[in-house]
């Protein structure tokens, strides 16, 4: 009898877990999905101009990455502005083949145009072509895949390697050693950032007294960045300064800084509101930079809009006015540092000290 | 009743209506029909068969996997390595083809990585009789991967989507059906008969049932086992391969988990982790009911951690079923 | 029974000539290695793997296994900063509380399933690892919670010492002490043995099999509430995909100090050294220098080794004593 009442109550327990994940706030659902009859396959000619308006889906890099959702909840609200169908579909992981897999289901479902936050620059290039057969616009932001129409830059990458290189050489006081705290190892547009950082600093004298001593990937994971930024402080106890181009990264070592009761300094890019409390006078970092996650998202929108009405093509030099009044130009691609496709830049990349972090932390 | 050795002897039992639906395989094709059911109810587009052939195909690499990963399961063993495996044997891939330029080579010379570290998995655990398959995949998990990062560094290899031959591998297609779904379905026929109409594998069922018994019936247990984990490897490479010629392109964090989804999937498919339980066809059945349950799901824009609770549940709820049953009567 | 007891005894002891060499040599090409700093930074780092690595002892003496322990971890650590986030919870005490209450009752459900639905506990726990992960975005709603959200007593709970000594790492010893006790010295601890060793035996001489099962399982997972406290405590962020894959590297470190997966062979002390070992292979393979992309198969060669050599060990043990009794 006993065993019974256990049992039931296992029984229940997962039927309870089953209710739960019924009622999720998973992904905006397109319950008007377009609802043509399932078209002849080999076909997939123009007809994506489905009766219901437009849907735009958003592939970022994966689920719980809060940058990427800042700048999705900045698509979501310039697609409400255009009166368009937004979706939001998180991949499993940060590989590529996740995100094939959700890029595939987006497909079957006959959206008119993807933006991806590619997690390789060259896996998706198929899958990406298989899209754009069946006329489904492609454009990419954060980081740039082989095939993408145009890629939402968020920076030009010489600007940030700019402010990156200048916020150690001033932390260090001109000289003495810093180290930088990456996301992955393949991590497209941290190793341009970083590969721009290199150029820069072998192109200038003033340069010359800083000394790279290594750089360690922290996977954008919490853990390992804090995990990568101790070691860092126990490996090199001459070391005055880590440098880290990612959000998490860079938090994870200001965390790890303060939690040490170290005086190294922290440069690098992140989120104010994960940053607040490490960022102004007297703590572990003077100042910090980022563009605005929103806008990249709106611009993302903006220019699959511009894309499906044909008010640009994608090619070099072409400029548009997007909906939010400003007047964006297409330069061109860099492969030298993995930007394949042309680029629209979303703007140059903002300071935030003690003076401002606060009013922004309150945005993103 | 649970039969050992893995042939049902049918006029032992009566065969009603009742019990033939109870059977595990009938609930695994009554599962497969919803999922399918469900599908075609809650999206308009799962029943386009281009598309439905694109998404079979990216579960397939997965698939292959699950294919020696039954042998190895019905021994009583594991191997977690083989995610590593794959990922190892497509690194090669890539850099003997960007080494070489002759992609025929460095296909080979996956095939022979995956092999080699299947075999060399295979030697410890028949040297050393004493130590898990568990630990000992564990370890050479780290090991392979570990490889993997030593080689690539923070590269990519790149390249191989000028080889067109070799990306139709995985893009091809007879009419709608790509060429790596036809290849899946002559190996799983192959492993199949394997499986249950061979020595070879009335061998596999006696050693998984009692190793102990096995060996002293006169069957060469250890060296079953280093076939089987060997074998292990060689599909890894070649799921490697197949790997490369979707991707196009090979960074060293790629396939990981792939253990646990062929696992799962063997799992699902009735073959118990504890050996000598399960048959083939229930394998199949449960690769294709976990892809197109997450295809479908994916279709109506569910989150995949959301699929990933589903799958969890179907898993346990599955496996504790008889028990459940026979409690509840 | 007195030359078991010396035959456990050499066995640790060839575990901590292992580590030591290791340290010996670590210690050559970085002389800052054996100092304090150093030394409590990679325990305060490893504390919640050591101490899910004696939880993983217990389950595996007794013939399971779990591999949900990351997916719990993040379960209850991320819920339990929910509750703290909300204004639930007004105290470090509490939200440690709260996250071992939610861990312990996910283990009693995981118990139960295997203990009572009769499932191979790998196979119980694969699914659940599953089920537990996605109820952790599913409950956050696939968002994080940020340091700025946490109580600051809370905080400073991972950073803070007391009598000397980390409070994580205070944690982590006391849960050692604690289960070395129960293990060797209480009828629980007997039973989880007799379980490991021989379950058919153990049914028959009375014990109840699968309440022992359960108790086992449910502790398991207070341990892993305990460890999501920490954790978010430690790196002070509560993130979904925290303590992915953590599960491997307790099993490896259960398994390198010398625990059978078979069940019923382990102890205390093994699982401590064992532990370390694995703490000082990932916490110091960078502090000599190493290239880190050399780092992780350098890790897989050392455990291999050990456990190999661990069987080599064991071999000779098992060669004397027929020997001696040959004599």
């Amino acid at each position: 009898m006993k065993k019974r009442i256990a049992l039931m109550m296992a029984f229940v327990m997962v039927m309870g877990f089953t209710a739960c994940s019924g009622k999720t706030p998973s992904a905006e659902q397109p319950e008007s999905a377009p609802a043509e009859a399932p078209a002849e396959a080999e076909a997939p000619a123009e007809d994506t101009e489905s009766s219901g308006g437009l849907t735009f889906a958003i592939v970022p890099k994966q689920a719980g990455n809060e940058y990427h959702e800042v700048i999705a909840n900045g698509f979501n609200d310039a697609c409400k502005e255009l009166g368009v169908t937004p979706i939001v579909q998180y991949p499993e992981d940060t590989s590529a083949e996740a995100q094939i897999t959700v890029i595939n289901n987006l497909i079957a479902q006959k959206v008119d145009a993807i933006a991806i936050g590619a997690n390789d620059a060259e896996a998706l290039e198929g899958t990406i072509k298989t899209a754009k057969d069946q006329g489904i616009v492609v454009v990419t932001f954060d980081s740039d895949t082989k095939g993408s129409q145009v890629f939402v830059n968020q920076t030009a990458n010489d600007a940030l390697a700019q402010v990156l290189v200048d916020s150690v050489l001033d932390m260090t006081d001109g000289e003495g050693q810093f180290a930088v705290l990456s996301a992955t190892s393949t991590a497209t547009n941290q190793n341009a950032w970083i590969a721009a950082m290199e150029k820069l600093i072998a192109s200038d004298d003033k340069y010359s007294k800083l000394e790279w001593v290594t750089t360690v990937y922290g996977d954008d994971e919490d853990q390992k960045s804090y995990d990568e930024a101790e070691s860092l402080m126990t490996n090199y106890p001459d070391l005055k300064v880590i440098c880290s181009p990612t959000c998490v990264g860079y938090v994870a070592a200001c965390k790890a800084v303060t939690n040490a009761g170290s005086d190294i300094k922290v440069a690098g890019v992140g989120m104010p509101s994960w940053s607040l409390g490490y960022v102004g006078e007297g703590t572990c970092s003077e100042y910090m930079y980022l563009w605005n996650p929103i806008e990249i998202g709106n611009l993302t929108v903006y220019t699959m809009q511009a894309l499906l009405d044909g008010d640009i093509t994608g090619a070099e030099g072409e400029t548009y006015t997007a909906a939010n009044g400003k007047e964006y130009t297409i330069v061109a691609p860099d492969e030298s540092v993995g930007i394949y496709s042309t680029q629209v830049i979303v703007g140059d990349p903002f300071r935030f000290d003690g003076s401002n972090i606060e009013e922004w932390a309150a945005k993103f | 009743m649970a039969n050992k050795s893995g042939r049902t002897i049918l006029f032992e039992k009566k065969v009603t209506l009742r019990s033939v639906l109870a059977t595990r395989e009938a609930m695994l094709i009554l599962l497969f029909l919803a999922v399918n059911l469900m599908n075609i109810s809650i999206s308009p587009n799962y029943l386009n068969s281009y598309t439905l052939f694109t998404n079979i195909n990216s579960f397939m690499v997965k698939g292959f996997i699950a294919l020696p990963m039954a042998y190895v399961l019905l021994l009583g063993e594991i191997d977690i390595s083989v995610g590593s495996m794959v990922c190892l044997s497509a690194t090669i891939l890539g850099l003997v083809y960007n080494g070489t330029g002759s992609i025929l080579l460095a296909i080979f010379t996956a095939l022979a990585a995956g092999t080699l570290c299947g075999a060399f998995n295979g030697l410890i655990l028949t040297q050393f009789t004493e130590l898990a398959s568990m630990i000992v995949t564990l370890a050479t998990m780290t090991l392979y991967r570990g490889f993997s990062e030593m080689l690539l560094g923070d590269k990519s290899t790149n390249g191989m989507r000028n080889v067109e031959w070799f990306m139709d591998i995985y893009d091809g297609r007879v009419g709608h059906v790509p060429y790596l779904f036809l290849m899946f379905c002559i190996l799983a026929v192959i492993f199949g008969v394997v499986m249950h109409k061979t020595v070879f594998g009335r061998r596999m069922y006696a050693i998984g049932a009692n190793q102990e018994s096995a060996r002293y019936s006169g069957i060469q247990v250890q060296k079953i086992r280093m076939i089987v984990f060997t074998l292990t490897g060689l599909i890894s490479g070649l799921a490697g391969v197949f790997y490369c010629a979707w991707m196009g392109t090979v960074k060293n964090n790629i396939a990981e988990g792939y253990e646990m989804e062929a696992i799962c999937m063997c799992v699902l498919g009735g073959i118990s982790t504890d050996g000598g339980k399960g048959n083939f066809p229930g394998v199949l059945i449960a690769i294709f009911t976990m892809g197109l349950l997450r295809y479908g799901l994916g279709l109506i824009n569910i989150n995949s951690e959301i699929i990933n609770i589903i799958i969890g549940m179907l898993l346990v709820l599955v496996v504790m079923l008889p028990e459940l049953k026979r409690i509840f009567k | 029974m007195n030359k078991m007891k010396k035959l456990f005894q050499s066995r640790e002891i060839s575990l901590l000539l292992v580590m030591i060499i290791l340290c010996a040599l670590i210690q050559m090409r970085n002389s800052s290695f054996l100092t304090a700093s150093v030394m409590n930074s990679i325990l305060k780092n490893y504390s919640y793997t050591m101490m899910l690595s004696v939880g993983m002892l217990m389950v595996l003496l007794i013939g399971g296994i779990d591999i949900s322990v990351g997916a719990t971890l993040a379960f209850s650590g991320m819920t339990a900063s929910l509750l703290m986030r909300s204004g639930a919870l007004t105290s470090c005490f509490q939200v440690f509380l709260a996250s071992t209450l939610i861990g312990t009752f996910c283990g009693f459900l995981t118990g139960l399933v295997i203990a009572k639905g009769k499932v191979i506990p790998i196979i119980a726990t694969l699914g659940i690892r599953y089920i537990y992960r996605g109820m952790s975005y599913l409950v956050s709603g696939f968002k994080s919670v940020n340091a700025s959200s946490m109580l600051q007593d809370y905080k400073n709970f991972a950073q803070d010492s007391t009598l000397g000594i980390n409070n994580l790492v205070l944690l982590t010893l006391g849960a050692y002490i604690l289960f070395f006790i129960v293990l060797r010295w209480t009828k629980f601890g007997r039973r989880i043995y007799a379980v490991g060793s021989n379950p058919s035996a153990a049914v028959v001489s009375g014990i109840p099999v699968d309440w022992v099962k359960i108790s086992v399982y449910t502790i398991m997972g207070s341990i892993c509430g305990v460890c999501g406290s920490m954790y978010v405590s430690y790196y002070t962020s509560a993130q979904n995909n925290m303590a992915t894959g953590i599960e491997m590297d307790v099993i490896a470190s259960c398994v390198v100090g010398g625990v059978a997966l078979s069940g019923g062979r382990g102890n205390v002390a093994g699982v401590l050294i064992g532990s370390a070992t694995i703490a000082i292979i990932s916490k110091s393979l960078s502090l000599v220098g190493i290239n880190p992309f050399w780092q992780q198969a350098l890790k897989g060669a050392i455990i291999l080794v050990a456990v190999m050599v661990n069987v080599i060990v064991q071999r000779n043990m098992d060669k004397h004593i027929l020997e001696r009794r040959e004599v």
